[in-house]
């Protein structure tokens, strides 16, 4: 019988969502076991818990991320993943860049 | 501490101006509020003497308070107008009764006489039944339309100059937003006019005397008279859409109280560049009212009605029109089919 | 009766709701490989390179079609560290590296604004900025050159210094206390970051004469562009819009202000720049970690973003909206100086008409100040024997230009006769647009503005006492 174990993923913040964690782009966490499935409406819940450093109105906005975040699970756009509902793997990238901020 | 009027007459004052931020005592308020009114009035040339004026009356804040200052001015200024009140009545249920009385109200309490037209007597059609036909998604598209059709149905009927209408420069600020978020350039050039031009013939020029007063200011003026009016929502939702612009605005006002003036002034500085196309405005062939197609929308929001085929005249055409042909196709079938 | 509605005629099939777009199974270009991107203008889902494809073939054509670009033009490209900005110089050095026919002909040179004194942000976390700005821009080869916003205070001297590998920030403290003395001075954030705007502007146009480039390329997205015709119509600068949202704004007679990226919305963009792995650095300015609601144009960027999130369409419509809008002030780029502002150097779009929201605001303000006692209700004016004006209070209060050397205290009334040198709100105000005069009430006093600026009020100001005195001679 395997243990289940934390799901580790790699995020990554960038034009200017880093600000609100601590300044930094990168950060492996590592998900704590739970029932079910780990998805993305699930992580941001634990994001703002565990990670969210300050104004989380700035980054969340109800269950979903403020609008003008974009979401790229491995690069690709979360729009055709299934948006909150897709189900994290191990070792997935989940990279939030905020567009709100001009060029 | 009291703060004392700004106009230095010695009161205190009661409220601050959303408009300028000035204190005012209430009769310098009062005063204000009538005398730009009737600024706006002089320099828009609004009326000429002996013109009778239908005021277009919903039992509402800004029609009670424009028939209310309407008459004020008209006998301190001598402009030596005929002032009606026009009531429309639409037909919905528990609604419409509560204003109709605000409206009897006002004809008693300024003397004017009133003229009710109901949407039923016009077109056929209550909103009641509509909304049973249409259902609740597009019905305040039927209303809008049927009611300008109404007031200017109305005011040929009882042979008026012209009609004034209770816009307020919140009502026309949310209007240039909305054109914007619509890409309706054609209305956005139009709606910052306070006459519409009577382009045709037949077409009563609206007049908007309440163009450059704010709506909290109308309230703090009918607070401050006394001057009762009927003020629910409609019980049919309101257009989600104009919703998110209302909203907007409000926020905005909070931010900066000019930005409804400084809307206005943006809405009037603009101007559709001359190598962009516009619907150009012809008459309706049934009915005569103004209209960019052959038949207006009314007309065709009628027979939508009357054939049972809602969907004509919301959305895109070319639906409706094959739904119209597939019905006309299988009425020449019956008729070929009888002896 | 419901009043909301009286303007409507169905044109409601204009706004379409989100519809849901099905997840397909391989890219809609080429057929073969997964899609990794969704672009609701186009409803398509794109994989990696056809996406990369299209918005390199986007902004060649945007260009191309503007027939604006010539070979012999230096352009001077906007650089903030962001992704955007980013992506645009990635996109000039792919169409600069190319082999045929198709390689751009004109030439690229890189500026780097500095705003940090306005933020107060030490010095050397600004040199760390800058050396981090040139380490990004070396990548490309591009010649490139920093400044500061408080060069908008520097009279004479070069502004624009090359920017390499390690470069100090060379700063002149006197402007740079002058630029906080301007901001700190002002109110409001919505009228701060206004101003930021205006100054921003200037500083382009000056850093592109200095350094001879006939056009400057910002990267302003479509998005971007639907929050700024939203901001500035709330602004009441309507009649600028076009200018600021269009492709080029050619308001400057010798330089040229070009948004090649317009066509293009900030996801696709960002995607670009995350595709490429392109380097960025977030650098704070003004609106950063600002709510929603402290300024116009924040309220602005957070209503489109989620209009966006039901109605898809709003960003390209309102933008398309913007596209077809020009102002009622013929606008016509040679312009007499007289009839611009002084600030954004915009016509002037004052002029009180009968029957206009300026005049009514003028009146509005006029009778609040003079009460019914002052006023004749006959001629809808003031009555002769009051010594009440509008904006009497500020009129009184003179204020020195901070470069007369007469007055020690500039806040204080001064008995000096230097006419020529004191300058009031009016005096100001009445060479700026509506946009800008709305920046100017918010100051608590004008003497903060740059020189350029005042210089210009003065020059005026005497022109008009000049010609007061020979009036009777003039035919």
């Amino acid at each position: 019988m395997s243990q289940q174990q934390g799901l580790e993923i790699t995020l990554e913040f960038g034009g200017g969502a880093e600000l609100l964690f601590g300044n930094l782009k990168k950060h492996q966490v590592t998900l704590p076991a739970c029932e079910g499935k780990w998805t993305i409406r699930s992580l941001l819940t634990w994001m703002k818990d565990n990670l969210l450093k300050e104004r989380p109105e700035l980054f969340i906005q109800g269950e979903t991320v403020r609008p003008g975040i974009l979401v790229l699970v491995n690069d690709a756009d979360w729009e055709l993943l299934g948006q909150l509902d897709y189900e994290i793997e191990a070792k997935d990238n989940i990279l939030f860049i905020s567009t709100l901020h001009g060029g | 501490m009291p703060v004392k009027c700004s106009s230095s007459c010695g009161k205190n004052a009661i409220l601050k101006r959303p408009k300028t931020g000035d204190a005012l005592c209430k009769d310098c308020f009062f005063w204000a509020f009538e005398t730009e009114v009737h600024n706006t009035i002089v320099s828009g040339h609004l009326f000429k003497k002996g013109d009778t004026v239908a005021v277009a009356a919903s039992g509402g804040k800004d029609s009670t308070v424009l028939a209310y200052v309407l008459k004020v001015l008209n006998e301190r200024h001598d402009y030596g107008l005929n002032l009606v009140l026009l009531s429309i009545d639409e037909g919905i249920t528990g609604y419409r009764d509560d204003s109709l009385e605000t409206v009897k109200q006002n004809r008693d309490d300024y003397q004017m006489p009133l003229k009710i037209l109901s949407y039923e007597e016009l077109f056929g059609w209550t909103m009641d039944a509509i909304v049973g036909q249409v259902g609740r998604k597009n019905n305040c598209t039927f209303c809008g339309v049927f009611r300008r059709q109404a007031l200017d149905r109305g005011a040929t009927l009882l042979g008026v100059n012209c009609v004034a209408t209770g816009h307020n420069a919140d009502d026309l600020a949310e209007t240039v937003l909305m054109n914007i978020l619509r890409g309706d350039i054609a209305r956005l050039q139009r709606c910052t006019s306070i006459i519409t031009a009577s382009e045709s013939e037949g077409s009563i020029p609206r007049v908007k005397p309440l163009k450059y007063t704010y709506e909290k200011e109308i309230v703090m003026y009918a607070y401050f008279k006394r001057l009762v009016y009927f003020s629910t929502e409609c019980v049919f939702a309101p257009n989600a859409y104009r919703g998110h612009a209302r909203a907007f605005l409000k926020d905005l006002e909070k931010i900066r109280p000019s930005v409804i003036m400084d809307i206005i002034h943006s809405g009037e500085s603009l101007q559709v560049k001359d190598d962009v196309k516009l619907p150009v405005r012809t008459q309706c062939t049934r009915c005569g009212s103004v209209s960019s197609q052959e038949l207006c929308k009314a007309c065709v929001l009628l027979e939508g009605l009357n054939r049972g085929l809602p969907k004509l005249g919301i959305g895109k055409t070319s639906l409706a029109n094959r739904a119209r042909e597939q019905q006309d196709a299988q009425k020449t079938r019956i008729v070929n089919c009888d002896f | 009766m419901c009043s909301r509605n009286d303007e409507e005629d169905g044109s409601q099939s204009l706004m379409e709701g989100k519809t849901k777009l099905t997840w397909t199974e391989v890219c809609q270009k080429c057929s073969t490989e997964k899609p990794v991107i969704q672009i609701l203008q186009i409803k398509h889902a794109y994989c990696r390179n056809c996406f990369l494809a299209h918005v390199n073939h986007k902004f060649r054509s945007t260009l191309g079609k503007s027939k604006m670009m010539k070979p012999s033009d230096v352009v001077l490209a906007a650089f903030s560290g962001s992704g955007k900005s980013n992506a645009m110089l990635h996109l000039l050095h792919a169409g600069l590296s190319e082999q045929s026919h198709k390689r751009f002909l004109f030439k690229v040179q890189v500026l780097y604004i500095d705003e940090g004194a306005i933020l107060g942000t030490s010095l050397e976390d600004r040199t760390a900025n800058l050396q981090a700005i040139s380490g990004i821009i070396e990548q490309y080869g591009f010649k490139s050159y920093y400044t500061t916003l408080a060069s908008i205070f520097e009279e004479t001297g070069s502004k624009c210094f090359p920017l390499v590998k390690d470069s100090t920030l060379k700063i002149k403290e006197n402007s740079e206390e002058e630029l906080k003395n301007l901001f700190l001075n002002v109110k409001s954030l919505t009228a701060r970051e206004d101003l930021l705007r205006q100054l921003r502007r200037k500083i382009f146009l000056q850093s592109a004469k200095e350094l001879d480039c006939c056009k400057v390329f910002t990267a302003n997205t479509s998005t971007d562009l639907a929050i700024h015709i939203l901001t500035d119509v709330s602004l009441g600068r309507g009649s600028q819009m076009h200018h600021d949202v269009s492709f080029c704004d050619p308001r400057d007679a010798s330089v040229k202000i070009i948004r090649p990226l317009l066509e293009l919305s900030s996801k696709e963009v960002t995607y670009y720049s995350v595709f490429h792995e392109l380097e960025s650095i977030y650098i704070p300015s003004l609106c950063t970690k600002a709510s929603s609601d402290s300024s116009i144009h924040n309220m602005s960027k957070q209503f489109v973003m989620e209009l966006m999130e039901n109605f898809p369409s709003t960003v390209s419509t309102v933008f398309r909206t913007g596209e077809k809008l020009g102002s009622t002030n013929t606008t016509n780029t040679c312009e007499t100086e007289d009839n611009l502002c002084i600030i954004c150097q915009m016509k002037l779009d004052v002029s009180v008409a009968a029957c206009s929201s300026v005049q009514a605001t003028d009146f509005s303000r006029l009778i609040s100040s003079l009460g019914p006692a002052g006023f004749d209700n006959k001629t809808l004016s003031q009555l002769p024997d009051t010594s009440k004006g509008i904006l009497s209070n500020q009129a009184d209060s003179l204020l020195c230009s901070s470069s007369t050397s007469c007055c020690s205290d500039s806040d204080v009334q001064c008995g000096c006769h230097k006419d020529v040198q004191r300058l009031s709100f009016p005096d100001v105000e009445k060479l700026c647009c509506y946009g800008c005069r709305l920046i100017i009430h918010d100051m608590e006093n004008t003497s903060s503005l740059p020189e350029s600026i005042l210089h210009k009020v003065r020059t005026r100001r005497s022109l008009e006492n000049m010609r007061e005195s020979i009036q009777d001679f003039l035919l």
